[in-house]
């Protein structure tokens, strides 16, 4: 602090932004000073109500043990409470022995995106070296996570087993890496992926709008702190229920958290600091709402509005968007040709510790 | 009179506002192609339904940024600039580019 305190001009308010960044990141590791938290034996912070399974073994290394259900809508405190003490042990660099998937019986593709991802950064930590013990998995997680294309992601070996075809179909996990990879012709791939996933063409400019933008507002916001170009990713799956003709696209990132990168935008906020009170899914809304972004010039932030296009194009279509503590989510229904649209949020704990994004929407 | 088309003589898959963004950002297409084109023909148009799809971001700064840079004032681009589109999926797109134009302001 006190060599900040002394630096002028650019190089003093980049020292500032960062130290704002980390003090910022630790407060929600906290959870906005309330103390659901404490220490597992471990040295990890755990969630009194919610406590994730970590134990440790005889080699003094870390035993992680995944709860029965893994979703965002019904158990998210307990899954979110596992992915963040996973998270917090690759980080801090702890020996984690086993992550075990033996009481894991369903998991939501959302979950399993967030999920892949945290693996996939510890499998880059270990430098490759996991091996998943399938042995110990249910056979409907097996099947699952073989449709998702988590093996494939994770570059570890896959069961050799021929699944009967279910009613709900997967594309493989994908990761991006920001600055390496143009990403025009990539959402473009995507696109084309999800339709022949669905069999049929969809609003294809629409969808191409809210994959570039989501990698766009990633480029942008998402890592403003980060120096190592593996750690600044993305993640993203589909999936389609040929029953209910809904199709889901989830996008997810590790990043600072749009409540994070939302910057004060009036005189007012300044003056007050009123912002700081609001909830993370306030800032959310706030930021889908008013456009308004990490780069505080007006003509920028539209990104996040381009998102709902997807939603509000389908006769029932949904956005969720995850940031840190908070859950925004509009719904759109079409009703005498016009979208009508509902809002709620929620504010959770525990972080998901970045951004995952959501469409789902009904085809027609 | 000038024709571009964004797919063709751009990218078809335009992405971004600014050159860090991408390789084909709305920053590019305006200093390469539109701004250069508008200085040296009275008319130009710009054919939009041969990409795969626009984000906001890179209309906003291809087209609202030739106001902000002060090139052009929005009624000077409503007597030279045209914005041809067919395919009925794109005509948003046409409403989006007017929209950003009147919006901005010269910085």
């Amino acid at each position: 602090m006190k060599r900040a305190r002394h630096l002028r001009g650019n190089e003093g308010k980049r020292v500032h932004k960062r130290l704002w960044l980390l003090r910022r990141r630790d407060k929600i590791f906290r959870c906005k000073g309330r103390r659901p938290f404490g220490t597992s034996a471990a040295g990890l912070a755990t969630n009194e109500h919610t406590a994730a399974s970590v134990s440790i073994g005889e080699d003094r290394n870390l035993v992680i043990e995944l709860p029965e259900a893994l979703d965002f809508e019904e158990n998210y405190e307990a899954t979110a409470s596992h992915f963040a003490v996973l998270r917090q042990a690759v980080r801090q660099r702890k020996t984690i022995r086993r992550l075990s998937f033996q009481k894991l019986r369903v998991i939501s593709p959302a979950a399993a995106l967030v999920l892949a991802s945290e693996v996939d950064l510890w499998n880059f930590r270990t430098r490759g070296r996991l091996v998943a013990d399938i042995d110990s998995w249910s056979e409907e997680i097996k099947r699952l996570l073989c449709e998702m294309g988590y093996f494939e992601l994770l570059h570890i070996r896959k069961p050799d087993i021929a699944w009967p075809k279910g009613n709900i179909a997967f594309i493989n996990f994908k990761r991006g890496r920001i600055k390496k990879i143009d990403p025009g012709p990539l959402a473009k791939e995507l696109r084309i992926e999800i339709e022949q996933l669905v069999g049929q063409p969809i609003k294809k400019q629409i969808l191409f709008e809210g994959l570039s933008e989501a990698m766009t507002n990633v480029v942008q916001h998402a890592y403003p702190d980060a120096t190592n170009i593996t750690l600044k990713q993305w993640w993203m799956s589909a999936s389609y229920d040929f029953t209910s003709k809904r199709l889901w696209v989830t996008f997810f990132d590790q990043g600072a958290g749009i409540p994070v990168t939302l910057p004060k935008a009036h005189f007012f906020e300044y003056i007050t600091g009123y912002d700081q009170f609001w909830s993370d899914s306030k800032k959310i809304e706030v930021a889908m709402e008013t456009g308004r972004t990490s780069s505080g010039q007006t003509e920028r932030g539209k990104g996040l509005q381009n998102l709902v296009e997807f939603a509000k194009s389908h006769v029932k279509g949904q956005l969720s968007i995850y940031s840190l503590c908070g859950m925004y989510r509009q719904n759109f229904i079409v009703k005498n040709n016009e979208p009508v649209a509902s809002t709620s949020r929620v504010d959770h704990a525990v972080s998901i510790g970045g951004t995952l994004i959501e469409w789902s929407v009904v085809l027609e | 009179m000038k024709k571009i088309y964004i797919g063709k003589n751009f990218s078809e898959t335009p992405v971004g506002r600014y050159l860090s963004d991408g390789p084909y950002s709305g920053e590019k297409f305006r200093e390469e192609i539109l701004h250069p084109a508008l200085k040296e023909n009275d008319i130009v148009s710009v054919v939009i339904d041969d990409a795969e799809g626009y984000g906001s971001s890179f209309l906003d700064e291809a087209f609202g940024g030739l106001v902000r840079k002060k090139y052009f004032t929005a009624a000077e681009l409503e007597k030279k600039l045209s914005i041809e589109c067919t395919k009925p999926d794109y005509l948003f797109y046409r409403v989006l580019i007017w929209k950003y134009i009147k919006e901005a302001q010269p910085a």
